[in-house]
């Protein structure tokens, strides 16, 4: 092998070429024809594909898609845990008389992650309100009106905003709008709420006075950016459960997981079944609670779609929330390179030979590997 | 009809070990299963009742989760723990982003 060659004449900078983009197409033609001749070719696709993907994972830290509410700097760099959504949780269970203990908080809020270095994710606002035995409701979309009714049946109010909206010059905040588009980056307490005078009272922890009141508009504008999401908390059994689970309309899942959706939808099914045996049930025709007899203890591929669709909709919904609390799941073997890479290799057995050595060869190859003959088509 | 049994063969998972990240998630992911299942039944007209009524439309679980017994949580939990066992079995990483 002629040095630096790894296989066709493609050469270390023809591949440092492909994987910055500035190969030409005759040069990429040539790598993806030549993946099922040449393991070490392979496995520098692989290898290289393996970056890829873990710098993708880097890069996607800057802009995550769960959204999250950052800690301040210098409370992270005293090590302590004054994000500013605890420190409203703290605020809140001082007014209600609830005692609390700061150790315990900075180590639930590890524990569980509820606070990490990014900050508090939007979801785990008032999990400390929980741990203290509160009873808390997240929502988004939320109007004024919820606010008013909140605060009018003695509930707590939290609400997400971006803090340059609030406090700073509107047009600079209007401006960033545009610039790094909206983003909610700081919790207040709301304290009061008035239609009439269209004021708004917050408690703000980054705010040197212990109250700030600001136009309703203004507060509006800065709410908008959550997409109006409200953190309500109250007494255990002050009032009827109202159920919020988190929204997931919003989460796009590409085709690469039917696989895996299917896999869930099956393995969910054989647990079912499993624990319904258990229970003394068995096939029958028609369901009948009395003799413990139900139509779909049968595997999974003899269901009827409709049933099939279920398991199916509960494996997409789980995938779909785990994607939304802010993790990928990633199969490295399921990009469309890797894909490629099978096609060739899966097509490897329609073989040629070189007319001018005998090397054996893959069909369509063109450059021979052996003696870089130069096969004319 | 087949006369051949049925025999559900759920993976055994037991020797796949999660990260304390991915337990913490198991635990996200169990509340909102329930908070689902009771928006769920709520929106079908059920309501809270201390014993089960299919005919009432009254479910003794239609309170949040943290005011489930126990049991409720350990099942509700380890539905979501074997989900995620099941996807790192398959060869998938579930990595935070």
């Amino acid at each position: 092998m002629k040095d630096g060659i790894i296989v066709n004449g493609i050469t270390d900078e023809t591949l440092a070429s492909y994987f910055d983009g500035t190969a030409t197409a005759d040069e990429c033609r040539l790598i993806l024809e030549s993946l099922g001749e040449s393991d070490e070719l392979a496995e520098i696709m692989s290898i290289s594909m393996a970056v890829d993907k873990d710098m993708a994972l880097g890069l996607s830290l800057g802009q995550r898609r769960v959204e999250v509410i950052p800690m301040q700097a210098a409370a992270a760099a005293m090590g302590s845990s004054c994000a500013c959504s605890v420190e409203c949780e703290k605020y809140i269970l001082n007014r209600r008389g609830v005692e609390y203990d700061e150790r315990r908080i900075s180590e639930l809020a590890q524990e569980f992650n509820w606070q990490t270095e990014l900050g508090t994710e939007l979801h785990n606002i008032g999990r400390h309100l929980e741990a203290s035995g509160l009873r808390v409701v997240r929502k988004y979309k939320c109007t004024i009106d919820d606010i008013v009714e909140a605060l009018a049946t003695n509930e707590d109010v939290i609400v997400a905003v971006d803090s340059t909206e609030l406090t700073g010059d509107l047009a600079k905040a209007r401006q960033t709008d545009i610039l790094v588009g909206e983003k909610p980056d700081h919790a207040v307490v709301v304290l009061a709420c008035n239609k009439l005078t269209d004021s708004v009272t917050i408690f703000d922890p980054n705010s040197p006075n212990p109250t700030d009141t600001y136009h309703i508009e203004q507060f509006r504008d800065a709410w908008e950016d959550s997409k109006t999401y409200m953190v309500t908390a109250c007494e255990r059994g002050a009032k009827p459960y109202a159920p919020s689970p988190i929204l997931l309309d919003d989460v796009v899942l590409h085709s690469g997981i039917n696989g895996l959706r299917e896999a869930i939808a099956e393995n969910a099914h054989e647990i079912w079944a499993r624990n319904r045996m258990n229970e003394g049930w068995s096939y029958g025709p028609q369901r009948d609670d009395k003799l413990k007899q139900t139509p779909d203890m049968v595997p999974y591929a003899e269901l009827s779609e409709l049933e099939k669709n279920y398991d199916r909709n509960m494996a997409i919904d789980t995938i779909k929330l785990i994607y939304k609390l802010g993790y990928d799941i990633v199969k490295f073997h399921n990009t469309p390179l890797y894909a490629e890479l099978r096609e060739r290799l899966a097509h490897a057995d329609k073989q040629d030979t070189c007319p001018r050595c005998g090397a054996s060869m893959y069909d369509g190859q063109r450059y021979c590997d052996r003696c870089g003959e130069k096969i004319a088509k | 009809m087949s006369v051949k049994e049925y025999r559900p063969k759920p993976l055994e998972l037991a020797d796949v070990e999660l990260s304390d990240d991915l337990m913490s998630l198991a635990e996200t992911m169990a509340r909102n299963v329930h908070e689902q299942w009771a928006a769920t039944r709520i929106e079908q007209g059920w309501r809270y009742g201390e014993e089960r009524s299919d005919s009432r439309k009254e479910h003794p679980c239609l309170v949040p989760y943290d005011e489930l017994d126990e049991s409720e949580r350990v099942y509700d939990r380890n539905s979501a723990i074997s989900t995620l066992k099941l996807i790192t079995r398959l060869g998938y990483n579930i990595t935070k982003r």
